[in-house]
């Protein structure tokens, strides 16, 4: 048999095979795409039910906004809008020309934190700065700093940020303004003050589309290092406020469940759910909550950690330079190794 | 070759006039051969659209024929690469197939001679996914072990031997990506005991078929050298519902091969 005819034979059928591929949809209409968005939320997340949200109305009321005017910028407006009917800063769309995630959750409240009396004031001269922590010792008692879960930072720099700590009579960990990252950064700081393994919260995973479609409570164990023993079991106090949220929102569930801990300050932001993501017919990106966590109690975590001790950043202590948080925080400690 | 050609047409067209029957074929060889083909995905947990992609693959395998039954084994490893026409999204895969089937002819006495086998095996499937445009839940995989059903049927024809391969799943238990792998915050949900993500297939929710038709020929060089060259055609068809998930993925691909061992393989 001829080689040369049966080279041709093997590209005629390789040709014919991609008449069989089913047409792509990027042509889509802008209707179609925000249909599509509306499907993805209904499906996918997970608060309808715990805010009472009718989603099934809010499809014809955007889809009414779409006329022959409406170009990608009116557009990405149309969804981002329908997306904030879910008041959830775990929703958001993102396109080449622009990025929305829901941010009303702390941008209404006081902020109740700022970085530079953190760092002129109590961090200065010569913090201790190892991994993502930022260290200092106020009035003998031990002061981090740990701005955020985005990048993993491993239990040993908290080691040897509390080695050099040296003696301190308590421990504050302030996380305020950390807007989370790795649930693992959660898990690995609450361990170090964990003597054995310890049931700290509980997941449930949306099963289905039904927006009561949730898996049992799947309890989520947290344990201490092997090679490593407590780091600390003197009172710790963790400064939050309302920019807490998501990874950094779990840490503080974490901690609430521990006695040894103070959790002082504002409400955490929340951001209990653990999102998914996914995209429009145009590639657009969208994201939310599907699979919420609970603390210990099983009680949504998803409206932030309520503090034990509600402080609020005072003006005229803002003014002078000063935290009255933090020093509410050092009085606290000081008071408990009286 | 104008006889060949309109034979070969006829075979494609379900109308193998002229073939010859009764002739005893024996099955034992070994093959390699790589491939390419077009692929479609659509999967659910990464994103709701429908992708297409190229694919190239590499298959080795064997048969082996005695008496009244017959052995083939073949494993399937193909590279695939999919995007979409809006330009902004892409995925890329990789699936592991290996295939066991042992087959039994059945006096059936088929038309035109050709030979007929029934049978099974087992089936195992893996497929990971990766979307690098997904921000949380950029991973899927799949794993899927299940006893088939399979039909093999073949022809020789003068120096050609055509033989078709089809298998599809009875029950199985499978695996795969039910909750969110979510990045950055947990790939894996290690607080999900193992039997928890392991589930007893149906075929209402987990379904992976593959048919490969074979074109066997004996080619010459100028130098007078002999080669026994496979073409192949696989289709391979995958379905999975699983929680809020979908997954479907189609893949075509052709094939070029040699056979080794083929003493026996007689033409």
């Amino acid at each position: 048999m001829n080689i040369r005819f049966l080279y041709t034979a093997f590209v005629v059928v390789a040709t014919l095979f991609n008449a069989c591929v089913k047409p792509d949809d990027a042509d889509m209409s802008y209707e179609e795409n925000l249909d599509l968005l509306w499907q993805i939320i209904d499906e996918k997340h997970c608060y309808f039910e715990e805010k009472g949200i009718d989603w099934s109305s809010y499809r014809e009321r955007y889809m009414a906004q779409i006329d022959s005017n409406t170009d990608d910028y009116a557009f990405f407006n149309i969804c981002k809008s329908m997306l904030d009917e879910l008041e959830d800063g775990h929703t958001g769309i993102s396109s080449p020309f622009n990025h929305h995630s829901y941010s009303d959750f702390y941008l209404d409240q006081a902020h109740n934190f700022n970085y530079n009396i953190i760092e002129r004031h109590y961090l200065a001269p010569d913090p201790i700065q190892a991994g993502g922590f930022k260290a200092q010792k106020v009035d003998g008692v031990g002061y981090v700093y740990y701005e955020s879960f985005m990048s993993f930072t491993g239990r040993e720099y908290l080691r040897t940020t509390l080695q050099q700590l040296g003696d301190i009579q308590g421990l504050i960990i302030d996380i305020r303004n950390n807007t989370g990252g790795m649930l693992l950064m959660a898990d690995s700081l609450v361990s170090c003050f964990l003597a054995e393994d310890t049931v700290l919260a509980y997941h449930r995973y949306k099963e289905g589309p039904a927006h009561t479609a949730f898996s049992d409570f799947y309890p989520y164990h947290v344990g201490p290092d092997d090679s490593t023993a407590v780091l600390y079991d003197g009172p710790i106090v963790l400064l939050t406020n309302r920019l807490v949220y998501s990874a950094a929102n779990l840490f503080a569930a974490y901690m609430s469940a521990l006695p040894q801990v103070t959790i002082m300050g504002d409400t955490t932001g929340g951001g209990g759910g653990a999102p998914t993501s996914s995209e429009l017919y145009n590639g657009w990106n969208v994201w939310t909550s599907t699979n919420p966590i609970y603390n210990l109690n099983k009680q949504s975590i998803e409206d932030g950690i309520a503090p034990d001790v509600r402080v609020d950043l005072s003006k005229d202590a803002e003014y002078q330079g000063v935290d009255n948080i933090v020093e509410a925080a050092v009085d606290v400690l000081k008071a408990q190794n009286l | 070759m104008s006889r060949f050609i309109l034979r070969f047409l006829l075979f494609f067209c379900g109308l193998p006039v002229g073939l010859m029957a009764g002739e005893t074929i024996n099955y034992n060889y070994k093959f390699v051969q790589l491939g390419g083909g077009v692929c479609q995905t659509q999967n659910t947990h990464l994103s709701p659209l429908v992708f297409q992609g190229m694919n190239v693959s590499l298959q080795q395998g064997s048969s082996r024929g005695w008496g009244q039954q017959l052995r083939t084994s073949t494993l399937l490893v193909n590279l695939n690469a999919y995007s979409h026409s809006n330009d902004e999204s892409s995925l890329q895969g990789t699936d592991f197939s290996y295939y066991y089937n042992r087959y039994y002819r059945p006096d059936w006495g088929l038309p035109f001679g050709i030979d007929c086998y029934v049978g099974g095996g087992y089936l195992g499937f893996v497929d990971v996914l990766t979307s690098p445009d997904n921000i949380n839940n950029a991973l899927y995989y799949t794993f899927n072990n299940s006893l088939n059903l399979g039909f093999f049927l073949a022809k020789k024809w003068d120096e050609y031997f055509f033989s078709n391969e089809f298998s599809m799943p009875l029950i199985g238990i499978y695996s795969a990506s039910e909750y969110a792998s979510s990045f950055p915050y947990r790939l894996y949900h290690d607080d999900i005991p193992l039997f928890a993500r392991t589930h007893i297939g149906s075929l209402n929710v987990n379904w992976v078929m593959m048919n490969r038709f074979n074109f066997d020929v004996i080619a010459h060089t100028k130098k007078k050298k002999m080669y026994n060259i496979r073409f192949s055609y696989t289709i391979t068809y995958g379905r999975q519902k699983l929680n809020n998930i979908i997954y479907n993925k189609a893949l075509h691909q052709i094939g070029v091969g040699l056979l080794f061992n083929t003493k026996h393989h007689e033409y």
